[in-house]
């Protein structure tokens, strides 16, 4: 791995973990912090092509009011039966390569925390094998990995275990009009599937 | 997509978000190997999804998708439960399963399964929600409920559950907090069939277990194992086994053709509510014929055979036809046949025969059957095997102690006046009901713990032990019968299944604080306060023990297979760090750290080691003899010692309690009556009615069993319909809304009818109907008002077979909460919901689930059925308090 693929894999590596964090977590002090990095806010509002309805949201005054509203938003969407479920579940998909993905989810994890020492937060660690933003995140830590070997099992591990259920998701995510932030959030979820995650 | 991204947008994205991170130039160093040795990882290799035997780990656990609780093992394949199989040590089920066992697998991985504790945000029943943590979720139930038990008011915490199957571990919670309110649905279940069972063989025989495996003559009264009856799967196998190998024959009267009549060698559609009639007419035949074993009842019944003789002179065959339709050349001829299997004959009954005003004498009817032919304990014959859990009791002698671990508080204090019990709450129960419970019997009194967990005008769902009344739980909350400061729901999905359950639980005046534990979310947990997400049975640990059709004694253990899921604990853990919380001595009843330590604390005199136990999930003593005639056995020198015997009555006694009975000079321990017989006749029945005021020429105050119709069905006019529900095979009552595979065989409850009902009502098969169905007749809660209960509209199915007086739905289908799966997008019932319809559409609407839910009616299907349990009346039976589900009349019109 040349010094660009290092730093392209860490890129990669930290795109996948804020991911990750975002569909486990709502959002709190910390998440806000990074998603106020120039960079990172950036391209959440959407550049000079803005999401107006995103910038607004990010940028009110985040008092406990807004921290509970963020939190009920985050349940509707992530945790109750009627939102859009970060599980995946093999049942929910009629495409066979997205059922396959699914099936793989418990071998490929259980391979990889056997040979990897992987380190999750809380907020991940309780969610289970098969929730997005938990792959997401293992898939964000290999990237970011030391070692070179381990670093290019992300894509491979997050196309085995997640595409393309999780373009799917990510789709219907994109949708939503409960928040205009996960809105944006699955759209951004949904170009990473695109751009880094597609097979083809 | 609105706003397109390219991949060097992304990485700048990556980037910063990484630098947040902390993570630096070079990586992660933490995320590496964990030894430098190991091969390559290739996921390629990683990615084989079929469940490979010589990998998976076999663990054995009993199943929890029915009560039925069968003993299985779990495959685990990559810390994932893949597949149950039965476990063959289950001297129960021997092997067998049934499809709801891979449920468990369903609803330990569904993607919508409560995974964290929820806060409500909104209103209650708004259902707006947010996560919090364990800590703070029990912290604020600690401090809702500690006042409570601080103040002296350790009863206005209310347990309700619907499934609790830790065997006395949620009663240690309940009476270490000092509340008597552990309230259950066995009322709702099969209570009127456990009474005339206690009435007649004592309280360690709520249950029996018919040597089915050895019988030639089955007569069945309304029970349907094929479907659903708790142990019905261990029924199942033993009933096809004796009739495909040794030609035993199987007769059934049922009001529809259900999975049990379609397996009989004969079925009767029979009018509902009119199996005591057959059996009386069978009881006449038998007497008539001089089949009845008369040897056998001057032995062990508590009532001379003359008189018997006297009450069924009238209940002729031709007399039973007239009111069951049952042809009484067959009912003479299935009467001689079965008196002539005797002793290898028995009868079966259930919610059929028992849910109905006059259900509990046709039960005890059908019961003297068994007495009569004297089949009762014989090999074939209507057995009685120990059941309770596993404490010494009759039948359980000579097996090892197994009791649960820990010090054991004390039980709540009964309500009353004087010393000895609690005054305080007594005293705020409305004036009449002090009245009438002070009129008790002293037994009864002893046993008297308020309005919700004893109701004093149903002394006899608590006289033999705690039955209850569950369906008049919200109506007496409502009446104000009780004050209630903390209600905490466990897997009970009564606002779903109850129609005055939701207003109740809505009103915050009435029930000022909701703790919901489940697994999933379902109609309960929506108007909840805070929702506690519990493991499911592949993820926890109990006790088990049941009654065995083997008819020796056996226990298992429920295991983990692999750890809760997300955030969820065991019921077990939750009530422990709640305990602890709440402190003033409580937590000295929970001191343990490892759930694992706990089990084998309880299992620990159990002859074999701890890890073989739980490699073969079951024990049982091989050695030990069959529980046949379990009353002729000859008591021991221990037992007999310091004893004496009554002189009139020849009951052997000690310390002023029968142990035993002389018969032909020997002591024997007879059955567990307090008279050592077979108590035919009953002074408990006149006694309970006359202290709650029910007239004496009342059905259900007689004495001995009587005949009588139905109030509801004296007058049905031609349309009138009597309204049947049911229960599939492949669901439960809730939880099984959530299990695709098991939706996809049933998702729908159509109307079934008689093909020529259908003609005479103008109906054509799909047609829609409304249903009105009426409140009840009888001395009942609310009975004798006019007017409809509630109404719906669903389609309707022609079905032969049926009786053509019946209509019948199941009911476990038209969720308006749940999952994708379970949720109906039908109306719902009226007036309860009126102008509610059922707005819940498929989440995920871009994605592929709408159409793997093939059968919504976005892909043509029907919506996923009708929720018609708010159209059935609360209707408890006198004295008992069995819900009378099956005396529900009403007319169908199409829509
Ligand atoms: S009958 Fe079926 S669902 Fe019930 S315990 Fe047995 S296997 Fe499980």
């Amino acid at each position: 791995m040349n010094e660009h693929e290092r730093r392209e894999s860490i890129a990669l590596g930290g795109l996948l973990q804020l991911l990750g964090r975002l569909l486990c977590e709502e959002l709190n002090p910390e998440l806000l912090a990074i998603l106020r990095q120039p960079d990172v806010r950036e391209i959440f509002i959407g550049g000079e092509d803005q999401d107006a309805a995103c910038a607004r949201y990010l940028a009110q005054t985040w008092n406990a009011e807004a921290f509970e509203k963020a939190a009920t938003d985050y349940c509707e969407l992530f945790v109750l039966p009627k939102g859009i479920s970060p599980l995946a579940a093999a049942w929910q998909t009629s495409n066979p390569a997205a059922e396959q993905a699914v099936t793989s989810i418990p071998k490929a994890l259980s391979s990889i925390t056997a040979n990897v020492a992987l380190t999750l937060p809380p907020a991940i660690d309780a969610t289970p094998p098969e929730h997005a933003g938990r792959l997401l995140f293992i898939g964000g830590q290999l990237a970011c990995s030391g070692d070179p070997e381990i670093a290019k099992l992300a894509r491979p591990f997050l196309q085995a275990t997640a595409m393309p259920w999780l373009e799917r998701f990510a789709g219907t995510l994109a949708s939503t009009e409960l928040s205009p932030f996960y809105g944006r959030l699955g759209e951004i979820l949904h170009q990473t599937c695109d751009h880094y995650l597609a097979t083809s | 997509m609105a706003n397109d991204l390219s991949r060097r947008d992304l990485l700048k994205l990556g980037s910063g978000a990484a630098a947040a991170l902390g993570i630096g130039a070079t990586g992660l160093p933490l995320v590496k190997r964990l030894s430098q040795d190991a091969p390559p990882i290739d996921i390629a290799k990683l990615t084989a999804n079929k469940i490979d035997y010589t990998k998976a780990k076999p663990v054995p656990t009993i199943c929890f998708g029915c009560t039925t609780h069968c003993g299985v093992v779990g495959w685990v394949q990559d810390g994932r439960v893949r597949r149950i199989d039965g476990n063959p040590l289950d001297p129960n089920s021997k092997g067998n399963i049934c499809s709801k066992a891979q449920g468990m697998i369903s609803y330990t991985y569904y993607p919508e399964r409560l995974l964290y504790p929820l806060k409500r945000v909104g209103k209650r029943g708004e259902g707006k929600w947010k996560r919090i943590s364990w800590d703070g979720a029990l912290d604020e139930i600690a401090a809702k409920m500690k006042p409570l038990r601080e103040e002296g008011r350790p009863e206005e915490f209310v347990f309700h559950y619907g499934c609790d199957k830790t065997k006395g571990y949620t009663k240690k919670f309940t009476n270490a907090f000092g509340t008597p309110h552990r309230l259950n649905r066995r009322s709702i279940c099969s209570s009127n069939r456990r009474a005339p069972l206690m009435s007649f063989y004592g309280r360690e025989f709520e249950w029996e277990s018919q040597d089915f495996e050895n019988t030639r003559y089955i007569v069945n009264f309304g029970g349907n194992p094929m479907e659903a009856y708790q142990g019905g799967l261990y029924m199942m196998h033993r009933i096809q086994s004796a009739r495909v190998d040794r030609s035993a024959r199987m007769v059934t009267f049922e009001v529809r053709p259900s999975a049990t009549a379609s397996v009989s060698d004969e079925y009767f559609p029979i009018m509902p509510g009119t199996d005591g009639a057959v059996a009386f007419a069978m009881i006449h035949t038998i007497l008539r014929e001089g089949l009845e074993n008369e040897a056998f009842w001057n032995r062990w019944a508590n009532y001379p055979l003359e008189e018997v003789r006297k009450l069924v002179a009238e209940y002729t065959p031709q007399w039973a036809e007239d009111i069951s339709g049952v042809p009484a050349a067959d009912i003479e001829r299935i009467a001689i046949e079965f008196a002539r299997a005797a002793p290898a004959c028995c009868t079966m009954s259930n919610r059929g025969s028992a849910k109905h005003y006059n259900g509990v004498q046709s039960d005890r009817a059908i019961r003297m059957l068994d007495v009569l032919v004297g089949n009762v304990g014989k090999l074939g014959g209507f057995c009685l095997s120990s059941l309770r859990g596993w404490a010494g009791r009759y039948g359980q002698e000579g097996l090892p102690k197994l009791s649960q671990p820990g010090p054991k508080p004390s039980d709540p204090k009964p309500w009353g006046l004087g010393e000895g019990y609690l005054e305080e709450p007594f005293k705020k129960l409305p004036e009449e009901v002090q009245e009438r419970v002070l009129g008790f019997p002293e037994k009864w009194r002893k046993s008297y713990f308020g309005e919700l967990a004893t109701p004093s005008e149903y002394p006899l769902a608590w006289h033999w032990y705690q039955m209850r009344v569950g369906q008049l739980v919200y109506p007496y909350i409502k009446e104000g019968r009780q004050k209630v400061g903390v209600y905490m729901s466990f897997t009970l999905g009564a606002s779903y299944g109850y129609p005055d359950a939701r207003e109740v639980l809505l009103d915050e005046s009435l029930i000022p604080f909701h703790v919901a534990i489940d697994i999933g979310y379902g109609e309960q947990t929506a108007l909840a306060d805070i929702i506690l997400p519990e493991a499911t049975s592949l993820e926890r640990w109990d006790h088990h023990s049941t009654n065995n059709y083997g008819l020796v004694p056996y226990t298992g253990v429920r295991q983990p297979l692999v750890p809760p899921s997300g955030e969820t604990r065991s019921v077990q853990i939750i009530l422990r760090d709640l305990a602890r919380k709440i402190g003033g001595g409580m937590q000295d009843y929970f001191d343990f750290e490892s759930e694992e330590d706990y089990y084998r604390e309880w299992y620990k005199n159990l002859p074999v080691s701890w890890e073989e136990f739980k490699r073969r999930g079951i024990w049982m003593d091989p050695e030990r003899p069959k529980d046949y005639e379990l009353y002729e056995r000859p008591l021991t020198e221990a037992e007999l010692a310091g004893t004496e015997i009554e002189e009139n009555s020849g009951l052997v006694m000690k310390d002023g309690k029968a142990v035993g009975i002389m018969r032909d000079g020997i002591a024997v321990r007879g059955f567990n009556t307090p008279n050592k017989l077979i108590n035919i006749y009953d002074e408990i029945w006149p006694t309970a009615a006359k202290a709650v005021g029910l007239p004496l020429d009342d059905i259900n105050a007689s004495p001995i069993a009587k005949w009588d119709h139905v109030p509801e069905h004296r007058d049905l006019g031609e349309n009138d319909f009597i309204f049947t529900t049911f229960k599939w095979n492949v669901h439960t009552q809730g939880r099984s809304g959530h299990w695709k595979y098991h939706a996809e065989i049933v998702h729908t409850n159509p109307v079934f009818m008689h093909p020529e009902t259908g003609k005479a009502l103008g109906l054509e098969e799909g047609d829609e109907v409304q249903l009105e169905v009426f409140r009840p007749k009888g001395r009942t809660y609310r009975g004798g008002e006019s007017g409809v209960m509630g109404s719906f509209k669903n389609h309707v199915r022609f079905l032969k077979g049926m009786h053509p007086k019946v209509v019948a739905c199941s009911h476990h289908v038209g969720h308006w909460e749940h999952g994708a799966v379970g949720r109906s997008t039908n109306a719902l019932t009226e007036p309860a919901r009126e102008g509610h319809a059922q707005a819940n559409d498929l989440p995920l609407q871009d994605s592929d689930v709408p159409n793997r839910i093939w059968w919504s009616k976005e892909r043509g299907g029907t919506g996923g059925g009708v929720a018609i349990n708010d159209a059935l009346p609360i209707n408890p039976c006198p004295l008992v308090g069995g819900q009378n589900w099956y005396d529900n009349v009403c007319r169908v019109s199409k829509v």
